[in-house]
């Protein structure tokens, strides 16, 4: 079974007054997959999030697991490639709600965050 | 018309059985067995319906905990595969949708999101789905 995504998008073009492309973060490309199912002994929907990221353009994307993540660093700003990821997602759907009753799968402590961490004390490069 | 009552009843049957032979003694025995026969009956009923409840929550339990197993991973370039293999529960209505998220300097943080794609109704045991991303690795240029 496969599905072709193409058509799903939006394609978005921007670009400056001259038409140049503007300059994107070194490392600031991530896709989040989201999932949503229903399971059929609890009738509930889950949400689960799979993040995705790209340090150079011409990679393929890379599978974020913080079981394969290493960080160092100050604490108050430590944060791993995947916390990013999800965050940006957490705040896409904080804008638009699903419009039934989800329960995440995984991430469960996006539900407790009044915003997103990550985006607010991570390194500059990341920040809002 | 009044019904006789239990006493009387028992008074009738203990006559006709001395009369016949059987003293009263045994058939108070006969009636403390009967009832207590007709107990156990009751009881192992009411086990049985505990047992059969009990049986219906561990399956239930073993369904909540056998939770889906979703592996993701890039299989080429362009290739996005995810599975799903699930132990007991059934899933239903199975949508995918792709959040893309970008940095761009002096602009910030931009976005290109998918619209939800329908991946399956019914998602069975084992069974897999690879999602192409051709066209829209970069959905932002």
């Amino acid at each position: 079974m496969s599905v072709d995504l193409g058509r799903y998008f939006l394609p978005y073009s921007i670009k400056d007054r001259i038409g140049h492309e503007y300059v994107s973060v070194s490392g600031s490309e991530f896709w989040v997959l989201s999932l949503l199912f229903e399971r059929k002994v609890d009738d509930k929907r889950y949400l689960y999030l799979q993040p995705f990221n790209r340090l150079l353009p011409e990679a393929s994307p890379k599978e974020l697991r913080l079981d394969f993540s290493a960080v160092s660093g100050p604490v108050a700003t430590s944060c791993t490639p995947d916390a990013y990821a999800v965050e940006l997602a957490y705040e896409f759907y904080k804008r638009n709600p699903l419009p039934y009753p989800v329960e995440p799968y995984n991430y469960h402590y996006l539900l407790g965050l009044p915003t997103a961490t990550c985006l607010q004390t991570g390194p500059k490069s990341l920040r809002w | 018309m009044k019904h006789p009552s239990f006493a009387a009843i028992l008074a009738h049957v203990t006559a006709f059985l001395k009369g016949i032979g059987i003293p009263g003694s045994t058939l108070l025995i006969l009636v403390v067995q009967t009832f207590v026969i007709w107990r156990q009956a009751q009881i192992m009923g009411t086990q049985t319906s505990l047992m059969q409840r009990d049986a219906d929550i561990s399956e239930t339990q073993q369904k909540l905990a056998d939770r889906p197993i979703i592996v993701t991973g890039i299989v080429e370039r362009r290739l996005l595969q995810e599975t799903i293999s699930e132990a007991c529960a059934t899933i239903r209505d199975l949508r995918l949708r792709v959040l893309y998220f970008k940095k761009v300097v002096a602009l910030g943080w931009q976005d290109s999101i998918s619209g939800e794609a329908t991946i399956a109704e019914l998602w069975t045991r084992g069974t897999s789905c690879q999602s192409i991303w051709a066209g829209i690795f970069s959905p932002i240029r």
